[in-house]
């Protein structure tokens, strides 16, 4: 079975000469699909570059990032925004939604830009909000959403276009704890459900509770994978 | 279809920033089409004033005749041989003889000089149309009813229909001559070439006050077509026929020095429009510059979902191309409709000729603009393109934002 995500030795540096910063050194880990993995750590011990690279958002200063057994390595912007907008879905910390975009919209933009023919787009994007518990909001622009709802349409548009793998990015770290419970729960949902491969960064107690296997880092190093039950 | 729909949106976005992006643009557009159909319509004014009122298509008149104002001389004049009159019938739609001279009005203590235009009552309706004309009288048909008299004339020597008017002259032979004659109409002409300076004297009259003897200064003709190349194929066959004595003006060289003057109006209104978009210009990339810094965390999230560089380059030239599409729209609708107003109701001009003293102007004091679809073309096309133009450094920057910056900025 192909890994929904593999590193192996890779290096991420910033700057040069004497201000080089190592933000990631050495670092392998592979990620299997359905897995539900958090990367926790300290601010500053590489979580977000760690995400950057396995989100093809960035690419490694050495090593390899193989995504959906894809080497990133090489790859042109081009082709790196192509393999996002098929294998890759994203859920940020402040949601990130096009406020001039209907939640439907929202969703159905990651479809179109999937580059894959999916029929009815407006019923998929609604049958995906739906599944979010968002039933009946599709015409509702993200102004007029509470942060949790934001965030299932968020989760909705990651989603839809069934990625091999979804990149979230302290998903409740915006929200108060009652509403970062229910996405949490919504996000174990669909992973059982769906199949859907989660990497979560986070410094949230409750996510790392809920997570079968944490990855923590330290100073650009993987110090701990633990496997949970 | 989305990325319209999303640069329509954004547009949308900032009402008060894209509207003043647009009331540039809106005003640019509309000053090259209004700014051109007023000038349009001054130049198609001139020419026909030229052509119906003072020269006709073609002027067959004395060799080094001069186009000084009110300077008709006397010692030149010439007869219309019947070869010339039979070529004249068969090659214009229309033409008349008439006899220029300068004349001292005089009635009661008054007295100036004017512009005495000696015309063959049979013929100088169908050269010279007077369409235009406002008469109160009427105009004669012979010397034995007398002469009429211009607004202005009539105004400055207190004349009225029926009064009494002695014109003095020197006569071709040099003696000075004069007749006193019935006014048998005033006529308005809205022309200031006439309405400031003519009395028209029938030709018998005209002759009898010159001591003439038939001859003339002038034969004016009328073509079916005014166009350039027509006439001057017509011009050069009338000096063929006309003689080694007489020469042959147009309307396009009568008219030339204020055609010139027209063209660099022209070209003075295109610079002050390419001002007017270089303005517009940069209000849409400050416009569009400011979108992308407004939106890096937005630019970053299209870019995560897999817009391609090409694909937010494309987004914000949209953005400009909506801007510069709906102003130049915009523009083009309103303007469009000012200028339809104005060739309808046209504008009176009257009071600013009087002004000037243009009495040298062949202009007619009603100034109907011209519409010219190309005008419309232009100004849609510049607008739009000025709009793209704007917007392709900003929308390149946007394009190449990193996106792990952009999309937690």
């Amino acid at each position: 079975m192909v890994a929904a995500c593999q590193l192996e030795s890779v290096r991420k540096t910033y700057g040069d000469g004497a201000g080089v910063v190592n933000a990631l050194d050495g670092v392998s880990l592979v990620i299997q699909p359905r897995e539900f993995t958090v990367l926790a750590g300290p601010s500053g011990s590489g979580k977000t570059t760690l995400l950057n690279l396995i989100g093809c958002l960035d690419q490694p200063s050495a090593g390899s990032v193989l995504v959906d057994g894809q080497n990133t390595s090489g790859m042109t912007s081009r082709q790196l925004a192509a393999l996002r907008a098929d294998r890759i879905g994203f859920v940020f910390q402040s949601f990130n939604l096009v406020p001039v975009l209907t939640a439907a919209e929202n969703v159905e933009m990651a479809l179109h830009l999937s580059g894959k023919k999916w029929g009815d787009v407006r019923d998929r994007a609604r049958a995906m909000l739906a599944s979010v518990g968002l039933d009946g909001m599709h015409t509702r622009y993200p102004n007029q959403l509470s942060g949790g709802q934001q965030q299932r349409v968020a989760i909705a548009r990651a989603l839809v276009k069934e990625p091999a793998l979804v990149i979230a990015d302290e998903p409740t770290a915006n929200l108060d704890s009652h509403t970062g419970e229910e996405v949490l729960a919504l996000v174990r949902r669909l992973n059982e459900e769906k199949g859907a491969t989660f990497v979560c960064s986070t410094h949230d107690a409750m996510v790392m509770s809920r997570a079968r296997r944490v990855v923590t880092l330290r100073d650009g190093h993987i110090v701990s994978d633990e496997e949970r039950a | 279809m989305i990325l319209i729909k999303l640069a329509a949106r954004n547009v949308r976005r900032n009402v008060v920033r894209s509207s003043l992006s647009l009331v540039a643009v809106i005003v640019g557009t509309m000053s090259l089409i209004v700014g051109h159909a007023f000038l349009a319509g001054l130049r198609v004014n001139v020419i026909r004033s030229q052509i119906d009122v003072v020269s006709g298509d073609a002027v067959l008149q004395p060799l080094d005749y001069p186009d000084e104002r009110l300077t008709h001389p006397v010692d030149a004049l010439f007869t219309v041989e019947p070869d010339l009159a039979t070529w004249l019938d068969s090659s214009t739609q229309a033409w008349t003889t008439r006899l220029m001279f300068v004349p001292t009005a005089i009635h009661g203590p008054d007295s100036i000089r004017v512009r005495g235009i000696g015309f063959d009552p049979a013929r100088d309706e169908a050269v010279f149309p007077r369409d235009a004309w406002k008469v109160v009288g009427h105009v004669p048909k012979s010397g034995a009813e007398g002469v009429l008299v211009a607004s202005s004339v009539a105004r400055l020597l207190s004349l009225h229909e029926g009064d009494q008017i002695t014109m003095q002259v020197r006569t071709a032979a040099g003696a000075i001559n004069a007749l006193q004659m019935p006014v048998a109409g005033i006529v308005a002409a809205s022309n200031p070439w006439v309405d400031r300076s003519a009395v028209f004297v029938p030709m018998d009259l005209a002759d009898n006050l010159l001591q003439a003897h038939g001859t003339i200064s002038h034969v004016a003709t009328r073509l079916a077509d005014h166009d350039e190349s027509t006439v001057d194929a017509f011009a050069t066959a009338l000096k063929a026929h006309g003689g080694a004595t007489r020469e042959v003006s147009t309307w396009m060289a009568q008219t030339h020095d204020i055609l010139e003057i027209d063209k660099m109006r022209s070209k003075a209104l295109n610079m002050l429009v390419g001002v007017l978009m270089a303005m517009s210009a940069m209000g849409i990339a400050n416009t569009v510059l400011m979108a992308a810094y407004e939106r890096i965390r937005e630019i970053g999230t299209l870019r995560a979902l897999g817009m391609a560089e090409s694909e937010v380059l494309a987004l914000f030239l949209t953005e400009g191309v909506v801007l510069g599409v709906v102003g130049s729209t915009i523009g083009c609708a309103i303007s469009t409709a000012i200028v339809m107003y104005f060739t309808t109701h046209g504008i009176d001009l009257s009071a600013s000729i009087d002004r000037s003293g243009g009495m040298s102007i062949p202009i007619s004091t009603m100034l109907y603009v011209a519409y010219e679809s190309k005008w419309v073309v232009i100004a849609w096309t510049f607008g739009v393109g000025i709009a793209t133009i704007a917007s392709v450094l900003p929308a390149r920057m946007a394009a190449r934002m990193a996106p792990a910056d952009a999309v937690r900025a």
